[in-house]
Parts: structure tokens; sequence; C-alpha cells
């Protein structure tokens, strides 16, 4: 379960640049729950998406996640709380261009020095649950934007994370590989998974379970 | 993550991204060249510098010459020239750096109004004071002087002065009024006045306008230039603090060589430091080239949980395998040009001489300076921005 309590979010505090991204919010997301997050550029979706990633650290308030305080970790705490619990999925992908999908399913791994069977193993697992198992040797460049998507989520899931965090997943898809990335999400939801996703697509947030709108760095 | 780990994760990155790396290599190379090449120009320039003061020596047999010149300094406090003293303590110092050959002087007399008469201080042909030895000369007082034969007879005829030895007069001596005793008489038929020397010169009857001292030194060393310098300075501080009065030709080549060498040292220092701090602005300002390319994959390693720490550690590993691999290459395209440095080098100096010269250990140095540099440079930078606030967003927009 995630839980925001009273946060509130200051970039640049006391200087002249000075912005409130986020203002007072309290809000919680259940375990298996998948949420939307939707409002206008700099209404603070991406802010809170970096609070519950443990990228970040509140200014006020309190970030919990699995009955955890994130909001006052050490760089190396918060590193290896995204480690074991957090899977980033982006608008632009992130796949290593060099690399094959396999090995970019494997960089989690990779990073925390699993072995090279057991990670091959993970990683093409992961592939086949996306339906994506005859294109491990492939380059992204070789996949449509869905199937990059795909990856990107297998990837973020390699891991064991059981919190993704999409940062408008569907932004660069048409909408028919939205439409199966967001059936991706859904079928992680029901195993478990909880997905918070930024979202600018109306039609995408009513297909989740709960949309948080936010306005001027305020749930509305 | 442990080191072994971000050690083979920095090499299969390497190895995977082998283009961005050859692209930071290269530029890399670009610059090391450039900063190895007006290294080895400033170094060889003092080398040349070396050699063309070696050679400018050996060309004059060992023989230098130091000028003196009294036009306006060297007055003692009455305001009169005292040249030969300084002479003898330049002279003295210059014993100290190598053997004095021989001393030319360049003298000019005045006339002396005696007795009535305008009558010319004896001088030889070549402009060299001449004095007159005679007997008692030498116990003559201080401002003593001799007339001849013929002068005593006009001063007896016309001043009824009978003897003159011992008697006082005043003279106009150029445009000074000065007081002397009669030392003697020289013998009958002889012209003129005469006196000693030091007299003449205290006196101003005899100027010395200028002098030129021969040494001889062991070789053209700095060690030896210097020492000759300090003689020279060191006299001329002494006896004309105002200064301008010594000179030498090959002092003067000397200060020139020396100049133009620490000179082209900075402004090679200077090119280096700009040529190094451009190429760090590319790598940093264009995201599209070189190892910067990677810093997709350094953002996202930290969305993943690696340390910023450990990606900096990783990065700079990896440029520095760039930066000193490219930095070696440098040096041996910089070697390889090595008569273009030192034709640079004569050039510079406007020397005959030309000399390359490096460093074994600049060589290391700079290699060592350039990748630390680098790794450190991309590694700052980087963790500065994958620090930044909102890196999601910073990922989306810059990334």
């Amino acid at each position: 379960m995630i839980e925001i309590k009273n946060v509130t979010k200051i970039y640049n505090g006391g200087k002249a640049g000075e912005v409130k991204a986020l203002d007072n919010v309290s809000l919680s997301i259940e375990d298996g729950e998948f949420v939307a997050v939707t409002g206008e550029s700099g209404s603070g979706k991406s802010t809170l998406l970096n609070l519950i990633g443990a990228l970040d650290a509140p200014t006020q308030g309190e970030v919990i996640v699995g009955g955890r305080d994130i909001s006052r970790l050490s760089e190396e705490q918060a590193a290896k709380f995204r480690r074991e619990n957090v899977g980033f999925v982006f608008q632009g992908f992130y796949l290593e261009e060099s690399f094959s999908v396999l090995v970019n399913v494997e960089i989690p791994l990779i990073l925390r020095g699993a072995e090279e069977k057991a990670r091959e193993a993970r990683a093409r697992e992961m592939l086949a649950k996306f339906d994506l198992a005859d294109k491990e040797d492939a380059l992204p460049a070789q996949l449509s934007g869905g199937q990059m998507q795909r990856v990107c989520i297998a990837r973020a899931l390699a891991g064991g994370a059981q919190l993704i965090l999409a940062d408008e997943p569907t932004g660069n898809l048409d909408s028919k590989s939205g439409s199966a990335v967001m059936d991706v999400f859904r079928t992680l939801a029901q195993e478990g998974v909880t997905v918070v996703m930024v979202t600018h697509n109306k039609e995408f947030a009513a297909r989740c379970d709960r949309v948080i709108e936010l306005k001027d760095g305020r749930v509305q | 993550m442990k080191f072994k780990d971000i050690a083979v994760f920095a090499f299969n990155d390497w190895k995977k991204h082998k283009g961005r790396f050859f692209i930071t290599a290269l530029l890399c190379l670009l610059v090391a060249t450039l900063i190895f090449a007006v290294t080895y120009i400033a170094f060889s320039t003092q080398a040349t510098a070396r050699e063309d003061m070696r050679m400018y020596v050996r060309e004059r047999d060992g023989v230098v010459q130091v000028n003196v010149d009294s036009i306006g300094a060297g007055k003692d406090e009455e305001g009169y020239a005292v040249m030969p003293a300084h002479l003898r303590l330049l002279e003295e110092r210059l014993s100290a750096v190598g053997e004095v050959q021989g001393i030319k002087k360049y003298e000019t007399t005045h006339t002396v109004d005696f007795a009535g008469a305008s009558v010319r201080v004896r001088a030889a042909e070549d402009g060299n004071i001449t004095v007159a030895s005679g007997a008692g000369m030498e116990e003559a007082p201080e401002n003593g002087v001799w007339i001849s034969a013929y002068y005593a007879a006009l001063a007896e005829k016309y001043l009824h002065i009978n003897d003159m030895v011992g008697k006082s007069f005043s003279a106009l001596i150029g445009d000074r009024q000065i007081s002397f005793t009669v030392a003697g008489v020289l013998a009958e038929g002889e012209e003129g006045i005469y006196a000693k020397s030091e007299y003449l010169y205290k006196t101003g009857a005899a100027e010395i306008r200028s002098a030129e001292i021969s040494v001889k030194i062991p070789d053209g060393e700095y060690s030896t230039m210097d020492a000759l310098s300090a003689a020279v300075g060191g006299a001329e501080a002494e006896v004309y603090p105002q200064g301008g009065a010594f000179s030498s030709p090959a002092l003067s080549r000397y200060n020139e060589l020396k100049t133009a060498s620490a000179l082209t040292a900075v402004l090679a220092a200077a090119v280096a430091v700009f040529f190094a701090l451009l190429m760090f602005s590319v790598l940093r300002n264009n995201a599209v080239i070189g190892v910067y390319d990677n810093i997709r994959l350094y953002a996202l390693m930290r969305c993943m949980g690696v340390k910023r720490t450990d990606i900096g550690l990783m990065a700079a590993a990896e440029i520095s395998v760039c930066a000193a691999g490219a930095s070696l290459l440098a040096m041996g395209v910089s070697h390889a040009f090595s008569r273009l440095c030192a034709r640079a080098a004569s050039a510079i100096l406007n020397s005959n001489a030309r000399v390359f010269a490096w460093e074994w250990w600049v060589d290391i140095a700079c290699i060592v300076a350039f990748t630390v540099f680098a790794a450190a440079y991309v590694a700052v930078t980087l963790h500065k921005t994958i620090k930044r606030k909102n890196l999601l967003s910073t990922m989306r927009r810059e990334v």
C-alpha cells in the first residue's frame, strides 16, 4: 500500500525560481490497484512519481510504501528500495539500442550482480510473459512501438518489482498499441502488482481502477 | 554495487557502445594531440633557446662584450664621471666569471684655460689619454698638475712668477673653476699640461665616453650567462643605481631568449587549458556525441536502483579508457611531428638553432592529468545531471 500524507514538494526553496510542485497532497493506493494520475503539464504528476519511486524526497510530509517511510532515505537506502521494489516504464522506452531485447531485460539483474544463467532465464520468462519470446535476439530498432513498450515493462518487472511507475507509457504509441499496453497493466494489477500511471489520455485513464487528478499541485 | 560489478558493467557497456566511445576517444585524441603539441613546442623552445645561447658564444670563441656607456650616468658627488674606478670594479666582477681579455676606452678631452692661455690636455691620437711620467709625478698632490717648461716660461715672463712649483692656481676646465697646485715643470720643449690620469678624470679634463670589455667565458650555458648577468648587474647597481649604463649584446640575446621561451611556456599552458575546457564543454553540451550520449543509460540505471556514486564511477571508468588511450596515442602522434615542433620553436625564437625536446615525466603527467580531469569532469557533470530534481521530467525533456 502506498500512503502519501500531507506531502508538499517545493523546488528551489527560498530562491528566486521557487516552485511548489505539490501542495499538501494526501492519498493512498492499495496493493494491486491500477491508478491513473492525470493533470495538466506542471500540475505535479511527475513529481508525485519521483516521490513514490524514491528518486526525490518531499519537502514536507511522508511517503509510505509497503509500510515503510521512504521520504527520508539516504541515497544508498533509496537506491536499494528502487532496486527491490520499483520498476519504471517510460514514454521514450529508454531501451539500449545496441543491446538485444534479452540483454535489455537483463539490465536490472546485471546491476544487482545476478548470475548469467539465472538472469537469462528470468529475462526469457519475462519476455515469454509478454509474448516476446521470439524477439529476444532482436535489437530494439527492429520492434514496433508497442513491442518496445512491452520490453520496457518486462525489464521493469524482471527484478521482481511489485510497483510499476509508468510515466506516460502510451504517449509514443498509436491507440491500438497503447490499448495493448493498458491490457498488460491490467493483467499485472490482477496479479497483485500496483501500477501508477501518469497519462494525458482520458480514454486510457478511464480504464484504470481510479483516476487521481492533479491541478496546481493539489488533488482535485 | 560492488566495485567488481561496476567494472564488469562498465566494461560490457564500453564493448556494447564502441561507437559512442570511439567518438569520445576521437575527440580526446584531437584535443590531447593539440595539448601534447603545444607542450612539446614549449619544451622545444626552452631547449632551442639554450642551444641558441651556446651557439652564440661558440661563434665568438667564447668572447663576449660588455659595454659601458657614461653618457648621462656615472657621475661622482661633484658631478663628474669617475669612469676608471667603475671600469676597475666591473673588470673585477667579470674576472670571477671569465678571463678579461681587454678593455677598449673611448675618451674625450677638454681644453684647459691656464695661465691666461687655452691649452689642450695632451691626448694620444687614438683618443687615449697619455699622461707624461716625470720625476715626482707619483708623489704629486692629488690635484697636482705638471706644466711644460714653455708655459712655465710664459708665466714667468708675463705673470712674474719665478717658481711655479708648489704654487696654487685657479683654472677653468670646461665650465668649472678648479684649484690646483703645480707639481713640477717638465722638460723644455714639451707642450701641454700633464696630470695624474685620476686627477684628469676627476676634474673633468678628460672623460671616458664609453668602453668595451671583452671577457672570455667558458661556455654559453645558462648558468654561465646567469653568472655574467649577475656580475654586470651587480656592478651596475653599485655604481649606476639608475641603471642603463652597462650592456652586453650576449646578455641581451640571453634575456631575449629567456623571455621568449618563458612567454611561449605560459602561452602553451593557456592554450592547453583552453583546448581541454573546449573539449569538455563539447562533451557536456552536446548530448548526442560521445560518452555523454550514454547518459540515458546512466539515468535509467539510477531509476533501477544504482547509486549515483556507482554510476559516476562507472562513467569515470569508461571515459578514462577513452582519455588514457587517446592521450597515449596523441603522445605518439605528437612525437612523430617532432621536426615540426622544433621548427616552430626555432621560428618563435628567430634562431638558427632547432631542438626537439620532451620529458618522459611530462608525458606521463599529461596523460594522467588529462585522464583524471576527463573522468572527474564527466563523473561530476553526470552526478549533477542525474541528481537533478524531478529526474523523470529531466529524462523526458533532455535524455
